[in-house]
C-alpha cells in the first residue's frame, strides 16, 4: 500500500515537473526613489523550486516578504504553483530591467521572462502633496493637456489612503468627445510622500482626441467610508485589507473630487502629404521574410511588425502588388503593453507574397506616412526591402499549365481593399416604393372583405339548391299558402263539399308529403300521431271527415249556416295543424 | 417628382462626391423629412454619416434603409460592413435570432391579398362543381395564406422602435438619473429596441434581454 502512495506521488511529480514555467510579476513599474514595489515570482508547475535568483537586482534592495504555495485540482487537472514574494527599494535613478528570475528544480534552471522600471527623481518628478490632516485623497492627471487629434494621452486616477477604505463607489467621468480604453487591471502599491507611506490605488485609461476642439474631462468622484486613524483597528498587511480592509474600525462617510481636466486637441498641420496613412504617433516599422529562395507559385511569408507609441487599430498596409509578385493578406493581430513611458502598441500583419517570375526579384520595402506629435512633422516610415531567388517552378506544374491554358491563363480577382457600396445617384430615387395608406385599407379590404362576399353567396345558394332538390320540404312550406289561397274561393264553389274536403286533404298531404287526395279518416291517425298532433285534434279531424263524407255521399243539400260551418271548422283544423305539427 | 426634392438629391450628391459629408447629410436630412419612405436616400444619408465617421447615425439609417428595402444587397453590405467596425457583440436571446423578414409590409399585404383572392374564388367554384383542381388551389393559397400571414404579422406586434447608441461610450443605468447603478456600458453603433421614454431618458432593451435606461442624447431612435 506504502509502495502505491509512493508511486502515485512520484507519478504526480513527474506530471507537474512536465508544465514547469516561471513568471516574475511587479504592482508597479514606474516609481521614485521613495517608493518600494512589490515582486512576485510565480513557479508554476513544482513546489520543489529552490528559492529564486534574481537577475538585474543590483540597483534594488531586495528583502523576502514571504512564500506560498498552491494546489489545485480543475476538471480533473492538477495544478501547483509556489510563489516568492519580495519587496524592493530603488538604490538609484533611471530604467532598469529586471530579471529574468532564475529557479532550480531538480537540477534543471527555468528562467522567467524580464520586466522593466523606471525610477524617477522624488523632488523632480513627483508632484503629488498630501492634504494635511486627511487620511484619503484623490487625483486625476493627464500625461498630456493639448494632444493632437488621433494621438494617445493617458488620464490616471489614484486614491491615496492611509487607513484604508470600505464601500467605495466611484463616479468616473464620461469623456465625452474621448475614445477610452481602460490601461489594463487596476493597480495598487504603496507611495511614500514626505516621507510617510501611503497605499496607492491606480487606474489608468488610454485616451483619443476624436476632434479637434476644446474638449473637459469631468470629475471623478469617489464615495466611501474612511477608517479613521488611531480607531483602534490594527492596520492590515496586505494592500488589498489597507485599502478596502473590512474589520470594525470607526468609519467616516466621505465624499473625494478629482477636478475636471481641461483638454485642447489640436488639428494636425496642413498641408498633409500624399499618402497620409492616418496613423499618429511615434512608430516604427520592421519586416521579415521566412525564406529568401522560393519557385515561381509558391508563398514566402512576410512579417511586418508595425510598433509604437500610439492608435493601431485602423493600420493597415499599403496595397504592394508589382508586375512580378502577387500578395495575399492574412488577418493582424494588436497587442498593447503598458510601460513606464506610455503604452507600446504593435501590430503584426502576414502578407503572403508569390513571385509570378524567376530570376533574383527585389520585393520593395513598405513605406508609411505618419505624424510624429513629438517632432510635430509628418514622417515617412519604411521597412527593408527583400531580395528573392526565385527558382522556375515544378515541372509538373508546368506540363499541367500546358495542358490547361483555358485555366491557367485566367487570373483570380484579388480584393484589395474594402470600402462602403456606393451611394445611389438616379432620379427613381426618389420616387416612393412603398404603398400608401389607401393601397393597404384596398388590400386590407380585399382580404376581409372576400370571406364575407363568400359566405353570403353561399347562403343565397345553398337556399336555392335546397328549395329546388327537398321536394318534401317545398310542398311542407308552400302547404299553408296554397291552402289559404284556395279556401279564399272556396265559398263560391259549385262544388262546395267536395272541394273543401279535398282543400283540407291536399293541404294535409303537403304537410305530410303524401297523396292527399287518397287519405281517409283512416289514414289520419297514422300520418299524425308520429308528428305530435294532438290527439283530441286527430279525434276532432277523423269526425270532420266522418261527416263531411256523410255529407258528400249522402245527397243532402246545404244550407248557407252549414257551408259557414264547414268552412270555419276547416279553417280551425287548418290553424290547430299549423300550430300542433313540429315536422 | 417634385423639382425642389430632385435638385436637393442632386446637389447633396454632389457635396458627398467632393468630400463635404456634413452638407451632404443636411440636404439628405431636407428630404427624409419631406419623403420618410425613400431607401435609397438613408443609404446615401448612412454613407455620408459612415464617411464623417458618425457610426452610431450610419447603423442606423442602413437599418432604416433596410426596413423599407429588405433584399437591397447594397444596403445589406453597408449595413455588415458598418457592423464590422462596432465594438459590443451581443447574442440574440430568441430562438429566432435576429430574424429580418425579407418583404416589406407591404409586399406581404399584396401577396395575402392575391392568395385570399384565388383560395376563395376556387371555394366559390367548389359550391358549383366538385371538381378537385379548385379544391388543389384552394388548399394551397390557403397554406401560403398561413406562410405569410404568420410573419406579417409578427411585422405588426413586434417594436418596431429601434434605436443606436451615437456617443463613443455611454452607461446604462438601473433607473432614471446618473445617481443610479451603472449596469454596463454601450458602445457606438450597439443596437437596441426602445421599451419606454421618459423626459430625457429612454428604456431599452438589447436583442440578449438586458434592460436599462439610457440618456437620450446618446442614442438617435
Amino acid at each position: 500500500m506504502r509502495f502505491i502512495f509512493i508511486l502515485a506521488l512520484l507519478s504526480m511529480h513527474s506530471v507537474f515537473a512536465g508544465d514547469i514555467s516561471v513568471q516574475i510579476a511587479l504592482n508597479n513599474n514606474a516609481i521614485t526613489m521613495d517608493d518600494q514595489i512589490e515582486l512576485e515570482v510565480q513557479v508554476n508547475g513544482t513546489q520543489s523550486a529552490s528559492d529564486p535568483k534574481i537577475m538585474g537586482s543590483e540597483n534594488f534592495s531586495i528583502q523576502e516578504s514571504g512564500t506560498s504555495s498552491q494546489l489545485q485540482m480543475i476538471n480533473g487537472a492538477t495544478t501547483v504553483t509556489k510563489v516568492f514574494q519580495f519587496i524592493l527599494v530603488p538604490k538609484r535613478e533611471g530604467e532598469f530591467t529586471l530579471g529574468p528570475a532564475i529557479v532550480d528544480v531538480d537540477g534543471t534552471e527555468y528562467k522567467s521572462q524580464t520586466a522593466t522600471i523606471k525610477v524617477a527623481k522624488t523632488q523632480n518628478q513627483d508632484r503629488t502633496q498630501a492634504p494635511e490632516g486627511k487620511n484619503a485623497f484623490v487625483e486625476a492627471v493627464v500625461d498630456k493637456t493639448s494632444p493632437f487629434v488621433h494621438e494617445q494621452f493617458i488620464y490616471t486616477f489614484r486614491l491615496f489612503t492611509r487607513a484604508g477604505m470600505s464601500n467605495a463607489s466611484l463616479d468616473f467621468p464620461e469623456f465625452k468627445g474621448l475614445w477610452k480604453e481602460q490601461l489594463g487591471d487596476q493597480r495598487k502599491y504603496e507611495k511614500m510622500i514626505n516621507g510617510i507611506p501611503w497605499q496607492v490605488l491606480e487606474i489608468s485609461y488610454l485616451l483619443t482626441g476624436l476632434g479637434p476642439g476644446k474638449v473637459t474631462i469631468e470629475e471623478a468622484r469617489l464615495l466611501g467610508d474612511v477608517i479613521v486613524e488611531g480607531s483602534g483597528r490594527r492596520r492590515g498587511h496586505s494592500m488589498f485589507d489597507q485599502i478596502f480592509g473590512g474589520g470594525f474600525a470607526e468609519r467616516r462617510r466621505v465624499q473625494l473630487v478629482a477636478h475636471a481636466i481641461p483638454i485642447e486637441v489640436r488639428e494636425l498641420p496642413t498641408p498633409r502629404p500624399d499618402g497620409f496613412s492616418g496613423l499618429v504617433g511615434n512608430f516604427s516599422l520592421e519586416a521579415k521574410i521566412d525564406k529568401d529562395t522560393v519557385k515561381v507559385g509558391e508563398s514566402v511569408t512576410m512579417t511586418v511588425l508595425l510598433k509604437g507609441y500610439g492608435q493601431l487599430e485602423n493600420a493597415v498596409l499599403p496595397v504592394q502588388e508589382t508586375e512580378d509578385f502577387k500578395f495575399y493578406d492574412d488577418k493582424p493581430t494588436l497587442q498593447k503593453n503598458l510601460v513606464p513611458s506610455g503604452v507600446l502598441a504593435s501590430k503584426m500583419f502576414k502578407r503572403a507574397i508569390i513571385p509570378k517570375k524567376e530570376g533574383t526579384q527585389t520585393f520593395p520595402a513598405i513605406k508609411l506616412v505618419i505624424f510624429n506629435p513629438a517632432s510635430k512633422s509628418y514622417q515617412t516610415i519604411q521597412s527593408e526591402s527583400f531580395a528573392l531567388n526565385v527558382l522556375p517552378g515544378e515541372k509538373d506544374d508546368i506540363n499541367h499549365t500546358a495542358l490547361q491554358p483555358t485555366v491557367s491563363s485566367k487570373k483570380s480577382i484579388e480584393i484589395l481593399g474594402q470600402d462602403l457600396m456606393p451611394i445611389r445617384y438616379s432620379l427613381n430615387s426618389l420616387n416612393d416604393g412603398e404603398l400608401g395608406l389607401s393601397a393597404k385599407i384596398i388590400l386590407v379590404i380585399i382580404i376581409l372583405g372576400l370571406p364575407i362576399l363568400y359566405f353570403f353567396l353561399q347562403l343565397i345558394i345553398s337556399r336555392r339548391l335546397v328549395s329546388k332538390g327537398d321536394i318534401r320540404l317545398t310542398r311542407k312550406t308552400k302547404a299553408a299558402k296554397e291552402f289559404l289561397d284556395d279556401y279564399k274561393k272556396l265559398i263560391q264553389s259549385s262544388k262546395f263539399i267536395e272541394d273543401a274536403i279535398n282543400l283540407f286533404k291536399d293541404y294535409l298531404g303537403n304537410k305530410c308529403n303524401v297523396d292527399g287526395r287518397a287519405i281517409t279518416q283512416f289514414d289520419v291517425e297514422r300520418l299524425l300521431v308520429p308528428r305530435k298532433i294532438n290527439p283530441s285534434t286527430i279525434a276532432e279531424i277523423k269526425d270532420f271527415f266522418d261527416r263531411i263524407e256523410k255529407s258528400q255521399y249522402g245527397g243532402v243539400a246545404l244550407s248557407a249556416d252549414g257551408k259557414k260551418n264547414i268552412l270555419s271548422k276547416v279553417k280551425l283544423l287548418f290553424e290547430k295543424i299549423e300550430k300542433e305539427m313540429k315536422s | 417628382m417634385n423639382s425642389d426634392i430632385s435638385t436637393l438629391f442632386v446637389s447633396s450628391n454632389e457635396a458627398y462626391n467632393h468630400g463635404d459629408y456634413a452638407t451632404a447629410i443636411k440636404g439628405y436630412d431636407d428630404i427624409i423629412s419631406q419623403k420618410p419612405n425613400l431607401p435609397d436616400v438613408y443609404l446615401n444619408l448612412g454613407n455620408a454619416h459612415m464617411k464623417s465617421q458618425h457610426l452610431g447615425q450610419a447603423v442606423y439609417y442602413y437599418k432604416k434603409a433596410l426596413s423599407l428595402s429588405p433584399r437591397d444587397p447594397d444596403i445589406r453590405y453597408n449595413l455588415k460592413y458598418a457592423h464590422e467596425k462596432t465594438v459590443d457583440k451581443i447574442d440574440s436571446k430568441s430562438a429566432m435570432g435576429d430574424m429580418a423578414f425579407p418583404f416589406t409590409s407591404g409586399e406581404f399585404l399584396i401577396f395575402l391579398a392575391l392568395c385570399s383572392v384565388v383560395m376563395w374564388s376556387s371555394q366559390l367554384i367548389l359550391l358549383y362543381k366538385k371538381w378537385a383542381w379548385p379544391k388543389m388551389l384552394r388548399n394551397i393559397f390557403a397554406f401560403l395564406f398561413i406562410l405569410a400571414a404568420i410573419p406579417y404579422s409578427l411585422t405588426l406586434f413586434k417594436n418596431n422602435t429601434f434605436g443606436v447608441v451615437t456617443a463613443p461610450e455611454v452607461n446604462i443605468y438601473s433607473a432614471i438619473g446618473k445617481d443610479n447603478v451603472v449596469l454596463f456600458t454601450l458602445h457606438e453603433g450597439a443596437e437596441f429596441s426602445v421599451l419606454e421614454k421618459m423626459d430625457q431618458w429612454a428604456l431599452i432593451l438589447l436583442a440578449d434581454g438586458k434592460k436599462g435606461w439610457v440618456s437620450k442624447d446618446k442614442i438617435i431612435e
